[in-house]
């Protein structure tokens, strides 16, 4: 389960991550670009119906 | 005449949408899917003489332009960003029974009762095969099967014969299969929930609210309410088999309840849930003539809703709720893949990605076709082949009518690789196949989503907005506490991630 409760450090370095993702300045090192590319990959590689629950 | 440091018109060809303002900032969609944000002056750029240089290694970097350096990457990006599109259906609609012990009036089916005649409501045995042999024809490796009704553990043998044939066919392993049952959960017994348990069978299921709410809509055919055993239901079953049931229930939204969706969130908040799994009202079945819904007025009431749930997650630092079309928007901004929802997708997966199977081995591209069957049957599994099917122009007939880039509107909108429209539903409410833009229900609801979250995005604090897609951040989160870039994509998953191949379809 994720950690929601971020300390001001990491809310802020997210923040950033996020900027630069918009933006178009994440490489592809970057922390949220990187993990969303994988998240994403791992989390849809199955069709689904938005009729379905989770 | 060439100046360094600037870049001109034959080096680059357009690879994006037009643009949608927010505060100062112009949103961009490429082509495969990769939202930026530009200033005014670098929009402007786009439609001058030449740009800076700068600009446009982003937009080269993001594949917003195609040029030489980055044609062979954008191809790859389009292909992962329309992955599955192409790779044959992998979520496969059986139904067991027409037959319910309800007959809820936003039903998007006929239901029939349970005592009708089982030889015209429910999926015979000698039907299975065609049905289990056409499924194995599918080339994808992955299979979801899913059984719907009517309620589908009133004819529990045909799911039982499903996952045997299935699995007898699949003895080499060549396909990974899940199975998925949707359910009131109302006539399920032990037998059945140990059968599910035991072959890692995930159960979705329906709580429409707190009980005066569910029990408008959620009735026997005498009318009586359906709330108090639902819930004694859960329970048992949450303490019994935990993991069983899919990780919240479904809600229908019609005119009657959209007015409470706060009220509804904080319901499901309080019963623990960590997300909403609102669906619209659909214009097919029980609920044509009985139940109203307008897109329209939905809007402002959802708005509300999210707002309520970014607060409730900026407030409370613990706090992640999730609703789930805004977690699938967050995904599709946010992720290389258009997520595989059959029917949120551009093109849409009729067919391509889902098929659905009716109790006679009826053919058709979605479930909401079922109550259309004479419009939208595809043939029947005892004389068509899927070989046959993907071969016949016909066939894609629905899909072709869901691809956006033929709507001259629509080829001008900034969400254009984002949207998703129903020829299926379009038809059920108008009469008309092709979706019409702004007039069509997902249409109208795609422009409000994105336009929302983009605005919270970009002129607010993002955070609260990011909890809802609890996944990245965890992976996030995971390499920031350990100090280290998150892994590529061919690298192994993150956290479950990995182990949750049907995560959207069933719980965590």
């Amino acid at each position: 389960m994720a950690k929601m409760n971020l300390n001001e450090e990491e809310a802020s370095v997210i923040r950033k991550e996020f900027g630069d993702f918009l933006s178009g300045n994440s490489t592809e090192t970057g922390v949220l670009y990187a993990a969303c590319e994988t998240t994403m990959h791992t989390d849809t590689h199955n069709d689904v119906h938005t009729d379905f629950g989770s | 005449m060439r100046i360094e440091g600037r870049r001109y018109r034959d080096e680059w060809l357009p690879n994006f949408y037009p643009p949608k303002q927010f505060s100062d900032r112009l949103v961009r969609i490429s082509r495969t899917g990769k939202s930026i944000l530009l200033t005014a002056d670098e929009d402007a750029q786009i439609n001058e003489f030449f740009m800076d240089d700068q600009l446009f290694e982003r937009l080269e970097n993001t594949g917003h332009i195609l040029t030489q350096k980055n044609s062979s990457k954008t191809f790859a990006e389009l292909s992962t960003w329309l992955k599955g599109t192409y790779d044959g259906p992998g979520l496969h609609i059986i139904v067991p029974t027409r037959r319910c012990n309800l007959d809820c009036t936003y039903c998007h089916m006929y239901p029939q009762p349970v005592g009708a005649s089982t030889a015209e409501t429910d999926l015979s045995p000698d039907t299975i095969p065609y049905i289990a042999r056409f499924i194995m024809s599918s080339p994808r490796p992955s299979i979801a099967v899913e059984f719907q009704g009517g309620e589908p553990f009133l004819n529990f043998p045909a799911i039982v014969q499903v996952i045997d044939e299935l699995n007898r066919l699949n003895a080499s392993g060549g396909k990974k299969i899940s199975f998925g049952i949707v359910s009131n959960l109302m006539t399920v017994n032990d037998e059945q929930l140990n059968y599910c348990h035991s072959n890692q069978i995930r159960v979705s299921y329906s709580l429409n609210g707190p009980q005066p709410l569910h029990d408008l809509f959620r009735i026997t055919r005498s009318g009586s309410g359906s709330h108090a055993a639902v819930m004694r239901k859960i329970a048992e079953i949450n303490l019994r088999y935990p993991g069983l049931l899919g990780s919240y229930p479904l809600c229908v939204i019609t005119e009657d309840n959209m007015a409470q969706l706060i009220h509804m969130a904080d319901y499901y908040f309080d019963l623990g849930f960590k997300e909403l799994g609102f669906i619209h009202l659909k214009n097919l079945g029980n609920a044509r003539d009985r139940v109203r819904f307008d897109m329209r007025e939905f809007v402002p009431h959802y708005f509300l809703l999210l707002e309520h749930i970014y607060n409730k997650n900026k407030i409370s630092p613990e706090a992640c709720y999730s609703e789930r079309i805004v977690k699938i928007a967050l995904e599709k901004i946010l992720g290389p893949s258009n997520p595989l929802f059959v029917d949120w997708r551009n093109p849409i997966g009729y067919f391509s990605n889902c098929v659905v199977y009716d109790t006679d081995g009826e053919i058709l591209p979605v479930d909401e076709a079922r109550s259309l069957r004479k419009v939208f049957s595809l043939g029947n599994v005892r004389d068509a082949t899927y070989d046959e099917l993907i071969r016949k122009r016909s066939t894609f007939h629905t899909v072709n009518l869901s691809i956006r880039d033929r709507d001259s509107v629509c080829r001008e909108c900034t969400y254009n690789p984002y949207c998703g429209v129903s020829p299926v539903l379009n038809y059920a409410k108008t009469g008309n196949f092709a979706p019409e833009p702004h007039v069509n229900d997902e249409c109208i609801l795609v422009l409000a989503v994105f336009d929302w979250v983009f605005k919270k995005l970009i002129e607010e604090d993002p955070i609260p907005l990011l909890k809802m897609v609890p996944q990245c951040m965890d992976s996030v989160l995971q390499h920031l506490a350990v100090g280290t870039k998150a892994p590529r994509k061919d690298s192994p998953s993150v956290g479950a991630a990995g182990d949750r191949s049907t995560d959207q379809t069933v719980n965590a």
